[in-house]
């Protein structure tokens, strides 16, 4: 084999704040593909290395003509290679990529990457800048280290799933791979924090332990300490908060719904003269937040029955005209339809192989001097680069032919 | 101005954080934890959070979370002698965070141009409800209003009740979270550029990139999705399952090879070897039949006795923690999740761990978010070239406040 050399690269294209930047994506299913498709849509160049069988994701959710659907977005702006890592020579192969990659995202059972032979030891010999970064359900140490580390498991263990729905109903769960997501989002940070020190201290990367059940912990604002220093034990409240009244979601005349927050109390007295209860506004017995909790059922219920007698556009009017903290609960037929999604470009329409257009959420933060962009929607075949990547790595034809011919690697493959 | 002696990845990294509930300081919180040195500018009466949720010996427990390893100052940036300590500020600043209402830090003269003029490598984060352009930038926008609108709350809750607003400040969260990657992101490029850069992110949109299909499904399919509890439609089952003795259980199946070890687990080899319950596809046209079995059986187990069974047979399934029980777990304690400080106000205060570990250069909280306004205003702005007269000056004007 010849010498390692980071060639496979040297396609980088991508636009953006990251562009340069090399990142090898080797999870699955989904807080490790996920740290990934965040730095590639602010630039960075993502090779993704999934087994030949194709990722779960290809697999799950709806379909249409075939076609996963979710792929095309956890797959977004990514080159899709085809290796089977648990066979020596996938391993070797990966390991030569990983010597040209700023970036490692592993999101395997801890342990399983080590057995294969991915230390950060001997990678980081081979590459001293290299950031390893792993994501598991409980984390890299601790007793439950080894167990399998479903999102799920981690909104249960967190306390989130607890503290989510209506009191007289059991914990629920979120509809969306939400620990994922949220973990995903700290794996974005903490790599590019790995790299800003790596500028100063020389060149060194560095290994991370992220969990899934830690960073949601830092969604649920003061719930650790108000246990800690009141023993107080968060519970499900349904749309109530306990800080900060009326807060709640109503159902409108026409069936709709609105959502109004009063965090400030000055809105809250604005609400109250918007619905006709300037008597309600002129108590001073429901000034703050606090008063207006002990007096919970009257100020919601005011506000209830008004709502309930006006259509969603209706209450929506009159709230803006008032300065009222509202808001339309959304489905995602009306968010497609809003003017200010539209106005902002919320949404980008692209190309897609096999589904024609596609819609899918564009890169969220926006540069001023160089956004990013979503470049393309997850490629629908197996393997798709591998062919151009490993020939950018130096092996050969034959060589490539051999790999494929034992399940090593995948060229080009329908899903099945 | 700025102490140069933490530890972790993010030393040397120099932050202004004028924001106030949630988004802008949660951005702080997190960078501060990896080594950032921040100032937080907070209004002369104190920052709201100071005064939202419980409070204990006079401090607002959420402030303490909030503002934890942050040196405060307190200016008033609505009077110019206020925004122009804050240019000065700026000058020695890598970023610098807001999250004003769209056009306010313009009105106070604080625009990209004005603060960079004297440091090009600055950059400068807005954060708002909608974003700082289409028709609904001047709306106030609140966490609430961006979880209803993006989709988030219409799809959370039970299919038979209403649409449920989370217990904490979601949005806000998830939007300080992209919010730290963007920041770095630009920190970043600006090696090669040297130069800074103005970056905008609105709530709305941080959240619905965390709902994976939904846009894409609608799109393509037409499908509107719904509340559905706590089953999937990806994955079956997916549950939360009471037990005999009152508490639950969760349980996932993401994956093929999980979902069978559950049903052997349960005893019902039947179940795992048959071709028609091989897939999630498959499985989810059942979905209801293998949800009762799976409930029939935890409901004759306790919590702890069914976790036995299920985590020996490598089942992707735990209990539901309260926060009580958290604090108890032993991965919890031995991974540190949740730190203790030593606090002048509070005594030992607990606070959630850091989510990143780092292996060669771990980050750590300092100290909780400090009680008296502007803590550390006198300091700071003496180490900015303000002679005492002058600092006392501004403190009689009302345009900085000290303790």
């Amino acid at each position: 084999m010849t010498e390692p050399s980071g060639k496979a690269w040297q396609k980088a294209e991508g636009k953006g704040p990251l562009a340069g930047l090399r990142v090898l994506d080797v999870g699955m299913l989904f807080a490790g593909p996920l740290v990934a498709t965040n730095l590639s849509d602010l630039g960075a160049d993502v090779i993704k290395v999934e087994h030949p069988k194709g990722d779960e994701v290809r697999k799950i959710g709806r379909f249409k003509d075939g076609e996963g659907l979710w792929w095309r977005v956890t797959s977004r702006n990514k080159r899709l290679i085809s290796v089977d890592v648990s066979k020596p020579e996938g391993a070797a192969i990966v390991r030569r990529l990983a010597v040209g990659a700023d970036v490692m995202i592993e999101n395997f059972r801890p342990g399983r990457m080590q057995q294969w032979g991915f230390d950060f030891a001997s990678l980081s010999r081979d590459n001293p800048g290299l950031v390893l970064l792993h994501i598991s359900g409980y984390g890299q140490t601790g007793p439950y280290s080894p167990r399998p580390g479903m999102g799920t498991l981690a909104e249960a263990f967190s306390g989130f799933a607890f503290v989510t729905g209506e009191p007289d109903r059991p914990p629920t769960l979120p509809q969306f791979p939400f620990a994922d997501g949220v973990a995903a989002m700290a794996g974005t940070y903490a790599a590019l924090a790995a790299l800003y020190a790596r500028e100063k201290n020389g060149g060194l990367g560095d290994e991370i332990d992220l969990s899934l059940y830690e960073p949601l912990l830092s969604l649920m604002g003061a719930m650790v300490i108000d246990y800690d220093q009141l023993k107080h034990i968060a519970r499900r409240r349904g749309n109530r908060s306990t800080w900060s009244v009326p807060r709640n979601s109503y159902r409108t005349r026409d069936d709709k719904w609105v959502a109004v927050s009063s965090a400030a109390n000055s809105v809250a007295m604005r609400l109250f003269r918007a619905i006709g209860r300037n008597d309600l506004a002129d108590d001073p017995d429901l000034a703050t937040n606090p008063q207006r909790v002990n007096r919970l059922e009257e100020c919601d219920g005011a506000i209830a029955r008004w709502i309930a007698e006006h259509t969603q556009d209706e209450v929506l009017n009159r709230f803006y005209e008032c300065e009222v903290v509202a808001g339309p609960i959304c489905d995602v037929e009306q968010l497609f339809a809003d003017p200010h999604v539209k106005a902002r470009g919320t949404l980008k329409k692209m190309r897609d192989p096999a589904l024609g257009e596609i819609t899918l959420q564009d890169v969220v933060p926006r540069f001023t001097r160089q956004p990013g962009e979503l470049r393309w929607p997850g490629k629908p075949r197996v393997g798709v680069d591998t062919e151009a990547v490993l020939r950018e790595l130096g092996i050969g034809d034959e060589e490539m032919k051999n790999l494929e011919a034992s399940g090593v690697i995948a060229m080009d493959r329908k899903v099945t | 101005m700025f102490m140069t002696q933490a530890n972790g990845p993010l030393a040397n990294l120099r932050i202004l954080d004028l924001g106030t509930i949630f988004a802008g300081p949660m951005i702080g919180a997190h960078l501060g934890d990896l080594g950032a040195e921040v100032i937080k500018i907070e209004p002369p009466r104190g920052d709201d959070v100071r005064r939202l949720g419980a409070q204990k010996n006079g401090v607002g427990l959420w402030w303490k979370v909030v503002a934890r390893n942050k040196r405060l100052v307190g200016v008033d940036l609505t009077r110019p002698e206020g925004a122009k300590i804050l240019s000065r500020l700026a000058r020695d600043a890598d970023i610098i965070i807001e999250n004003y209402r769209p056009g306010k830090m313009e009105a106070w003269g604080l625009d990209y141009a004005s603060l960079s003029a004297a440091n090009p490598g600055l950059i400068l984060l807005h954060i708002s409800g909608y974003g700082r352009s289409g028709p609904y930038r001047d709306y106030p926008g609140f966490g609430t209003l961006a979880e209803a609108f993006s989709g988030f709350v219409f799809t959370n809750g039970q299919p038979d009740g209403p649409p449920t607003l989370p217990s904490f400040p979601i949005a806000d969260s998830v939007t300080a979270l992209v919010g730290c990657y963007t920041v770095l992101a630009a920190v970043h490029e600006r090696r090669t550029s040297g130069r800074g850069q103005e970056i905008e992110l609105n709530l709305y949109e941080s959240l619905l990139s965390l709902m994976g299909n939904m846009v894409v499904n609608y799109d393509q399919t037409g499908e509107i999705m719904q509340r559905r509890g706590n089953r999937s439609k990806t994955s079956v089952p997916r549950n939360a399952y009471p037990t005999a003795d009152e508490r639950w259980i969760v349980v996932s199946s993401t994956t093929d090879a999980t979902a069978k070890r559950l049903f052997r687990a349960i005893g019902r080899d039947d179940l795992a070897d048959d071709p028609a319950l091989a897939t999630n596809v498959l499985r989810a046209t059942r979905a209801e039949e293998i949800d009762a079995i799976v409930a029939a059986w935890m409901i004759r187990h306790r919590q702890e006795e069914a976790l036995a069974i299920l985590h020996r047979c490598d089942v992707a399934a735990g209990p539901i923690n309260d926060i009580e029980q958290f604090f108890r777990d032993p991965q919890v304690i031995a991974r540190e999740s949740i730190a203790t400080l030593d606090d002048p106000d509070l005594g030992k205060v607990r606070i959630p761990g850091l989510a990143p570990h780092f292996y060669r250069t771990p980050g750590k909280i300092r100290w909780a978010g400090r009680k008296k306004i502007g803590a550390d205003t006198r300091v700071v702005l003496r180490e900015c070239g303000y002679a005492d007269d002058e600092i006392d000056r501004l403190i009689m004007d009302g345009v900085i406040a000290a303790p």
